[in-house]
């Protein structure tokens, strides 16, 4: 307390001098001359500082993505001229294409259900608990695998002869076995259940972070109001992990956006394109087809998503924090 | 001091790595006159499991050339090599060689303009016998030749000799024989005819291998673009192929062609069509040739069509921007050399497609001969025999169709529209 309130007085001196010594110079208008003759100077020096990242920001990203717009207006002839928007036209054409935008959004709601949803569950359920570490310690592992790795392992798993089926062969379950990986739509909910298998971990430990900051008294005292564990979980420590929650939604966000290496190890999107995600449908018109403008039209399209779903949810927080 | 002197070494840093970037950058431009001092060219290809072939081939080479060998460098999944392949082959990080495939997939990098004309190697090699002239038009676009055959494969059904054997079965000779063979398999418990499509090519195997046992003639018309995917004919062979779905004949279709030989030796796996190439892999695995395996030519499905036989050969060329085009021009001469062709299909366990050298292994030796009795007629593999972007499309298809075969017709229809629109689209684009 002492420091603060000594803080302020010294404040309170340095900001009462000057109206002095301007009162005594008679020019109104010489304090705001004073302090502005350091800015231009210092913007252009914080304009220094900045062009380096500024401009790294537009060679690697912002010039590619002018070339993916003009490259998406052009046909997809040996010389390629200008189509207006046909590679667009294509993307709303195809069957294909309509479907992979659909497993685009089941992923997206796949992976901000499952991993967020069990990461905070696993989290919350283990804080407290001694044998929590070794709990934690098991579903945090999977995260130091690479995602092809975590495709190959769940490949074996899902595949008509592999561990799934044969486990419920054993157990009698012959009726729930599946061809996981080639019926549409359980081959992207069987990817969708590995890529969580591998990314609740770092929602485990964003959690976990986030818990660890609640103050233990709030807890105590509204356990000693007489709250049960499920209110004081709904009313207490729920609302104060929101923002940390934001954190992991937007991570969650981000990768099924961007999620591929899965997808192309364990299916390669298919069987017949039926598990395909934007991302690989983008990977598989510019290469594959040697269709650079749908595939720029596709890239231009899972650009505008990514764009709309983070201005969403960035406009979501900034309401929450107010 | 210590600002000034962590300055002079940021300097100093950057300088160097300045440096370094631009002389990687350069690397690139000594081709033409530095030719004599490369000591090694760098191969593509999609193939790691080729690393020790390249080697050995490498020594020999080197002695023809006078001191050129190569480097070999893989990229293990067919298609993520296409597109860095396509992707890198106008720019000097090319590589010297490239891995190819021929007919419409060679054509297809050819009209760009990306790889280097190779006439005269093959007419040289042509001159000394040590290429079948038949080979040309599948490496040939409009009149100028741009690679050289990386073996030439026939394409075959693989068997376990030991599962045969146990139940009193022989390599059929007509497609009723075929069929009892594939039901008392069955019986075995062991999945008679693997097709598969996880691989993402796999698909079109038992489409191209129906279609022309049935009528060769309709194949190479369809695969041309001068016939209807809808026609009879192919519907007949898919019923030929759903049949067999619908009988338990064909193996789970998510096993991919790289774990075949593991299902073979373990007998849970009968039959595998796949191309002569296929022979290294097998035996790569522990599979011993002619003992645990064999392999036989496809019988027709209808008696009184001409015999026929699905030829591949994969191809090297040269990008035009290669690095040390000159230098891998002097190994593509020595390429199809009998010496070099007798290490390599060596190792490979595949056929040379220089007629002078002849295989010791004895599957390849049985087939040979299989194919010098019949005489067949000589087919190009589905993934070359198209314009690339319709066998691309085309097999997702009849991926879709080995899950769904009750989609038969709805499955040609999108063939064929996909026909449609990809042939309008090469031959406007001058193919």
């Amino acid at each position: 307390m002492g420091g603060l309130a000594e803080g302020r007085r010294v404040s309170s001196t340095v900001s009462t001098q000057p109206p002095v010594s301007v009162a005594g110079s008679a020019a109104g208008a010489a304090p705001r001359r004073r302090t502005r003759p350091g800015g231009p100077r210092r913007n252009l020096a914080a304009a220094a500082f900045l062009l380096p990242a500024a401009a790294l920001v537009a060679v690697v990203l912002l010039v590619p993505f002018g070339a993916t717009v003009y490259r998406s207006l052009l046909t997809d002839d040996l010389q390629p001229v200008f189509g207006g928007l046909s590679a667009y036209a294509k993307l709303l054409d195809d069957p294909a294409l309509s479907l992979s935008l659909l497993n685009t959004l089941l992923w997206m709601a796949g992976t901000l259900l499952l991993p967020v949803g069990f990461g905070l569950a696993v989290a919350v359920m283990t804080n407290a608990q001694k044998w929590g570490r070794i709990a934690r310690l098991a579903v945090v592992l999977p995260y130091a695998i690479s995602g092809s790795a975590v495709a190959v392992i769940w490949g074996y798993m899902l595949r008509s002869d592999g561990a799934v089926n044969q486990m419920l062969a054993n157990l009698g379950l012959e009726s729930w076995a599946h061809d996981w990986l080639l019926e549409d739509p359980l081959n992207t909910f069987g990817m969708i259940m590995a890529n969580t298998w591998q990314a609740t971990g770092v929602a485990v430990i964003l959690f976990l972070v986030g818990l660890q900051t609640i103050p233990p008294e709030t807890v105590e005292a509204a356990a000693i109001d007489g709250a049960d564990g499920w209110v004081r979980f709904r009313h207490i420590v729920l609302p104060q992990l929101r923002p940390v929650t934001y954190v992991v939604v937007g991570i969650s966000l981000a990768n099924a956006l961007r999620t591929f290496d899965v997808i192309w190890v364990m299916t390669q999107g298919g069987p017949a394109r039926t598990s395909e995600t934007l991302a690989l449908s983008m990977y598989r018109e510019s290469f594959l087809l040697q269709r650079p403008g749908v595939g720029s039209a596709i890239a231009v399209v899972l650009t505008l998503i990514v764009l709309a779903s983070s201005w969403l949810y960035l406009r979501g927080q900034g309401k929450a924090a107010r | 001091m210590v600002i000034g002197s962590m300055k002079r070494l940021l300097v100093g840093g950057v300088a160097v790595t300045l440096a370094v970037g631009l002389a990687a950058c350069g690397g690139g431009g000594d081709s033409g006159g530095g030719a004599q001092s490369v000591s090694e060219v760098t191969l593509y290809s999609d193939n790691p499991q080729w690393k020790d072939g390249f080697e050995k081939v490498s020594v020999d080479l080197k002695k023809l050339t006078g001191g050129t060998g190569i480097t070999p460098l893989s990229i293990p999944s067919t298609s993520s090599y296409e597109q860095v392949i396509r992707s890198s082959i106008t720019t000097p990080k090319t590589a010297d060689i490239v891995k190819w495939w021929q007919g419409y997939r060679l054509q297809d990098l050819a009209r760009t303009g990306s790889l280097t004309d190779l006439t005269e190697v093959w007419d040289e090699a042509e001159k000394k016998g040590w290429v079948n002239p038949g080979l040309k038009d599948q490496f040939t676009y409009k009149g100028k030749v741009y690679g050289l055959p990386l073996s030439q494969s026939n394409w075959v059904v693989y068997y376990n000799k030991k599962l045969f054997a146990q139940l009193g079965l022989t390599p059929p000779k007509t497609w009723d024989e075929f069929l009892a063979a594939c039901e008392k398999l069955k019986g075995a418990g062991a999945a008679p005819l693997w097709t598969g499509q996880t691989d993402g090519w796999t698909s079109f195997i038992p489409f191209e291998e129906f279609l022309s046992k049935s009528d060769p003639q309709f194949y190479q018309d369809v695969t041309s673009g001068k016939a209807s995917y809808t026609d009879e004919k192919a519907k007949k062979a898919l019923a030929v192929w759903k049949e067999m779905i619908d009988k338990g004949y064909t193996s789970k279709t998510d096993i991919k062609f790289l774990d075949t030989p593991a299902q073979l030796k373990a007998g849970k796996l009968a039959m595998i069509p796949l191309g002569t190439w296929f022979n290294g892999t097998l035996s790569g695995a522990g599979l011993k040739p002619g003992e645990d395996y064999g392999a036989f030519l496809w019988p027709s499905i209808n008696p009184s069509a001409p015999k026929s036989v699905i030829v591949e050969s994969g191809v090297f060329a040269i990008p035009s921007a290669a690095p040390h085009k000159d230098a891998a021009i002097k190994v593509m001469k020595s390429w199809m050399d009998p010496a070099v062709q007798a290490t390599w299909t060596e190792f490979l366990g595949d056929t040379s497609a220089n007629p002078t050298v002849i295989s010791k292994d004895p599957v390849l030796a049985e087939i040979a001969a299989e194919v010098k009795a019949m005489n067949p007629t000589l087919l190009t593999r589905y993934w070359e025999a198209s314009p690339p972007a319709l066998v691309e499309g085309n097999v997702q298809d009849l991926g879709k169709f080995m899950l769904k075969p009750e989609e038969a017709d709805s499955v040609l229809a999108d063939m064929q529209k996909r026909a449609e629109t990809e042939w309008a689209a090469w031959r406007k684009a001058g193919g």
